[in-house]
């Protein structure tokens, strides 16, 4: 009996180590798509001043 | 190049426009990334031959809705797209001037738009390899196959040959009323 708890503790171990990891890296991959990197210098303020224009255009065309 | 270069030259190919593209997606706060592949050098016929069978290209991969599009259709101004197109069709070809011919140079959020490949149909074929996504161009470059690494005699003679195409370019949309 100790081994069938044991092996049953085991697999939703093993689940858990699966899945938690898989969700961290979903979590990981919008943040990154978010991130600026040196190439994807958006906070740059000519790169603000187009974001803002770009936007209020878009409010504008609505 | 940076985003921000891009923006300031006011002028690009496909892996600037791209990181520019990108960049202006996330400061707006809309996830992206950059994936890169090789498509058909085919589809610079007409303005510039590159001397290999493909080049590097680079999409965007939006997130938006609750799924991802792919997008290149911010590469071709809607003059030339449509002047390009126009010549294919009289030429019988689908890839040249810098467009594919079912190509498309606008977006509107709801699916894929590329204008410079197509993912069906085997004419020709969508890409030769897939690169993945990479934090951006300079990742790309630094983790890329030694071919597209841009060398410093690349990097001082691109200058110098690109005006001809810009001039073919230019000349394509002069051509062509509408």
């Amino acid at each position: 009996m100790r081994r069938r708890e044991l092996l049953i503790s085991l697999t939703g171990m093993t689940m858990a180590a699966c899945s938690t990891p898989s969700a961290m890296l979903e979590q990981f991959e919008v943040s990154t798509s978010l991130m600026p990197t040196r190439y994807l210098d958006f906070e740059h303020s000519d790169m603000q001043a187009a974001i803002v224009e770009a936007c209020a255009g878009a409010a504008t065309d609505r | 190049m940076r985003a921000s270069e891009v923006l300031n030259a006011g002028i690009g190919y496909c892996n600037t426009k791209s990181t520019l593209f990108c960049a202006m997606l996330r400061g707006a706060g809309i996830p992206a990334r950059q994936h890169f592949v090789d498509i058909s050098a085919r589809i610079l016929d007409g303005l510039l031959d590159p001397g290999t069978p493909f080049v590097d290209h680079s999409f965007v991969e939006v997130d938006l809705d609750g799924r991802t599009h792919a997008v290149d259709a911010y590469i071709v101004d809607r003059s030339l797209f449509d002047a390009a197109r126009e010549r294919l069709f009289s030429e019988a070809r689908s890839l040249g001037y810098g467009v594919h011919r079912d190509g498309v140079c606008d977006w509107d959020g709801k699916a894929d738009a590329f204008s410079q490949f197509v993912r069906t149909g085997s004419d020709p074929a969508p890409t030769t390899r897939d690169y993945g996504v990479h934090a951006d161009v300079g990742d790309f470059y630094r983790r890329g196959s030694r071919w597209n690494r841009l060398n410093i005699a690349l990097r001082i003679g691109i200058p110098f040959f690109i005006p001809g195409p810009n001039a073919r370019a230019q000349a394509l949309r002069r051509a062509t009323p509408g």
